[in-house]
């Protein structure tokens, strides 16, 4: 009797240990963390721009939702926006008072699209990798 | 010959002036298509671009579907893997115009205007008609919106299994602020 008490306890414990991590995974799982990834591409910001206003249908097949390092010059910042070349328009996840305009900058991002619109390529999750100063 | 001088100055001024383009790259679209009873599905996209030719009251604008955010990171694979297969229809694009666009009378106060023209999403184009309140304050025009549209008709599939769980009319908001370029 006893022993039928405790195997179900022990059961009853496991499948709520079970359904918290299943619920946890289901609720906050399988999200991408772009910090941690390895950057897939490096390039220069005029490189991927030529890349996509020539091709837009390869270079999406290329670079959609890859990680990849972008360097250029910041050529303008609202908060947490920023644009490099004119044409790369980057969301920082935290944004960062000691950038500036004009300085050269190399950004890791994950690729979301291309804005043929505006003939922008538009990056989320970023962080600056690296920044010279001059 | 002076006075033509002027005139065609005045002219040319004035095309410059009526050709005013308004563009935003910080639209804000959500879409909820949730259900009573179910977990909320609904996502939002603070990066949508957009143009309106102030002379005209043409008015396009565009989405990078991979920047819909949902709440549950899950869904949004779902969202962009089985439904809107973002990797193959990386954006969804409006081309119209404002009808009965005036740019003169649009004042600070909201006014209610249609704006006809092709949705596409999913790689799927059609002709809609959709309701906006448009309004000017400190040099920027206001554009809000909301309508439905129905998955099946961009043949978006929703599989069976969640048929429940997912409207079948999916309500879309908008709200872009438009600065003189």
């Amino acid at each position: 009797m006893k022993k039928t008490i405790q195997r179900g306890a022990v059961t009853l414990l496991f499948i709520v240990i079970a359904s918290f991590f299943g619920y946890n995974y289901l609720i906050y799982g399988g999200e991408r963390d772009i910090a941690t990834e390895t950057v897939d591409y490096f390039i220069t910001a005029k490189r991927i721009t030529s890349e996509f206003t020539s091709d837009v249908q390869l270079s999406n097949k290329k670079y959609l939702e890859k990680a990849v390092a972008i360097s250029g010059q910041i050529t303008t910042i609202n908060d947490k926006e920023i644009i490099l070349n004119n044409t790369i328009i980057c969301n920082l996840q935290n944004s960062d008072p000691s950038l500036k305009k004009n300085i050269v900058v190399t950004i890791k991002g994950r690729i979301v699209g291309y804005d043929d619109l505006l003939e922008e390529l538009k990056l989320d999750q970023c962080l600056i990798i690296k920044k010279e100063i001059k | 010959m002076k006075k033509n001088l002027v005139l065609a100055i005045c002219l040319l001024t004035a095309h410059v002036a009526m050709s005013q383009k308004f563009i935003t790259r910080a639209g804000e679209i959500k879409f909820e298509a949730s259900m009573p009873a179910f977990e909320e599905v609904a996502a939002k996209n603070t990066t949508a671009s957009c143009i309106l030719e102030e002379s005209t009251g043409d008015f396009v604008a565009l989405v990078l579907v991979k920047a819909f955010k949902f709440k549950v990171p899950l869904m949004e694979e779902h969202f962009n893997e089985n439904y809107i297969e973002s990797t193959l229809f990386p954006k969804s694009t409006f081309k119209g115009k404002i009808i009965n666009f005036d740019a003169a009378k649009i004042a600070s106060t909201k006014m209610a205007y249609d704006i006809e023209g092709e949705l596409t999403i999913h790689g799927i184009t059609r002709k809609i008609k959709v309701k906006a309140y448009i309004a000017k304050y400190s040099g920027k025009i206001t554009i809000t919106s909301n309508f439905s549209i129905r998955p099946v008709d961009y043949e978006i599939k929703i599989p069976n299994i969640v048929k429940s769980k997912v409207a079948e009319d999916v309500k879309i908001t908008y709200n872009f602020i438009l600065d003189k370029k």
